[in-house]
């Protein structure tokens, strides 16, 4: 499909240029026809600062051995709400007054390891890890070399210093010690 | 080349008879489900991302997550595809058979036979026993944990809220009437293992149902009804949904007299997939949200 929307599209171009706009109206229709309203298809050129997927190092710590490290802020008026648990990741959803507001999880990167080459070289710290953005949203610690834990923005009421005060939340040091 | 559940997620319609047919549950909870269609869009709704190169790498996971058979997330797309019967060919010719805005289902009446009601109380009882399952799947749970299902079910929202909305109101309200709760817990309770074997709905995903044999499964099938069902009525009562405030909104896309629920529900079962289109939406969302907090 993409290829014959490259097709339609040179074709549109070069008809425009001899002028041949009638000509063109009925190829348009049938490019809308088969397009539609779907979404582009993924450009198959990674963008800038891509990292290939590596070779998982291990199936990971189990999912539930995280729940335990996440932060306790009921008595500061967040509710927590675990979403998922599977082999090496966790998650949950924090939200106050029934609105959500960030989501947390803790990762195992032994299943993932290009997710440990951001924060080589990274000079900023949180919470005494080492720390690095994820796009826009998201704040990441890595810790003890293996855990990632990250904090993402799922209201712009939840800033960045937000972000950083709830992974000094979580018990970090428990978490280095998990094997 | 993409994978399946990217595909799939960029193949969702826009609109068509399951959107409208969703959209006409608004009311249960407003705004609450987005028809969000294209794998790169739910990365963007459910991550709030900007970041194109985050936007790769996380799909880049996600295709990694989905393609690992052990993780689950295949056999969940598969069941929410299977589960659904869906006669596309019918879907499309009721769209261009609009009188107006609405659809009029009136010319395809001989093309619908309403199931009877044993028919649909399995139908609905194996959709449930299948969301149940594919809960498991998503959340890495043993394929029984029904109390974990039933404990997450006050959090289910967006495109799971409202798939569970469908479910009572296109397979039970609609074509069984206000008191179809009690009707599905009667027909399976004095159901034959049998029975259950022989409809089509069970055979297309018996494989993926637990309990072994078709007398396990049909206990894991009424274990299941019996505790959900409180879920089912209280959701009922505090979202106003019945079969009047159900068929009343429906009517904006569909023209529908009193008269011929049976046929509506006829209709509905056969040209929509809204079990297949909210839960390729749900896996998509689950693979995004874990892709998202592993890059």
């Amino acid at each position: 499909m993409n290829r014959l929307k490259r097709t339609i599209h040179c074709f549109h171009r070069r008809a425009l240029r001899l002028g041949g706009i009638l000509a063109v109206a009925p190829l348009l229709a049938l490019a809308l026809a088969l397009t539609g309203c779907r979404p582009p298809e993924p450009s198959p050129t990674p963008p800038p600062g891509f990292v290939e997927n590596q070779k998982p190092e291990s199936k990971g710590v189990k999912g539930g051995s995280f729940n335990k490290l996440f932060p306790n802020v009921g008595s500061e008026g967040y509710k927590l709400t675990y979403t998922q648990e599977k082999p090496g990741f966790a998650a949950a959803d924090v939200s106050k007054d029934g609105k959500k507001l960030a989501q947390l999880s803790i990762s195992d990167t032994q299943t993932n390891p290009e997710a440990r080459v951001k924060f080589q070289g990274s000079a900023k710290k949180v919470a005494g890890y080492p720390a690095a953005p994820v796009g826009t949203q998201g704040t990441a610690v890595l810790v003890a070399d293996r855990f990632q834990v990250q904090v993402r923005s799922l209201n712009p009421a939840f800033t960045a210093e937000d972000r950083e005060a709830m992974i000094g939340k979580f018990k970090l040091g428990d978490l280095a010690a998990t094997k | 080349m993409s994978s399946d559940i990217v595909r799939a997620v960029d193949a969702l319609p826009n609109d068509g008879i399951t959107v409208r047919a969703l959209r006409a549950l608004d009311f249960v909870a407003p705004g609450a489900w987005q028809n969000v269609v294209g794998f790169d869009n739910t990365i963007r709704a459910v991550t709030g991302e900007t970041d194109e190169t985050v936007i790769y790498q996380c799909r880049a996971r996600a295709e990694e997550l989905y393609n690992d058979k052990s993780q689950g997330y295949q056999r969940a797309l598969w069941l929410y595809q299977t589960v659904d019967s869906t006669d596309k060919a019918l879907g499309a010719a009721a769209l261009a058979n609009k009188v107006g805005e609405k659809v009029s289902f009136l010319g395809f009446l001989n093309r619908l036979t309403p199931k009877a009601d044993k028919a649909q109380s399995i139908d609905l009882s194996v959709k449930l026993v299948s969301e149940v399952v594919c809960f498991c799947l998503v959340n890495g749970l043993p394929g029984d944990s029904i109390g974990d299902f039933v404990g997450a079910l006050s959090s289910y929202e967006s495109e799971s809220l409202i798939r569970m909305a469908a479910l009572i109101s296109f397979d039970g309200l609609i074509p069984l009437g206000p008191d179809f709760l009690d009707k599905v817990l009667g027909t399976m309770g004095g159901l034959g293992a049998n029975e259950l074997s022989q409809n089509a709905t069970f055979q297309r995903v018996q494989s993926l149902i637990p309990g072994g044999d078709a007398g396990g499964q049909l206990g894991f099938i009424n274990t299941s009804l019996g505790s959900v069902q409180g879920w089912m009525r209280s959701f009922m009562g505090e979202r106003g949904l019945t079969v009047e405030s159900v068929v009343a909104s429906l009517r904006q896309y569909v023209d529908v007299s009193d008269d011929k629920l049976d046929y509506l529900a006829a209709f509905l079962d056969m040209s929509t997939n809204y079990f297949e289109h909210t839960g390729t939406q749900l896996l998509a969302r689950s693979l995004v949200e874990r892709a998202i907090g592993e890059i």
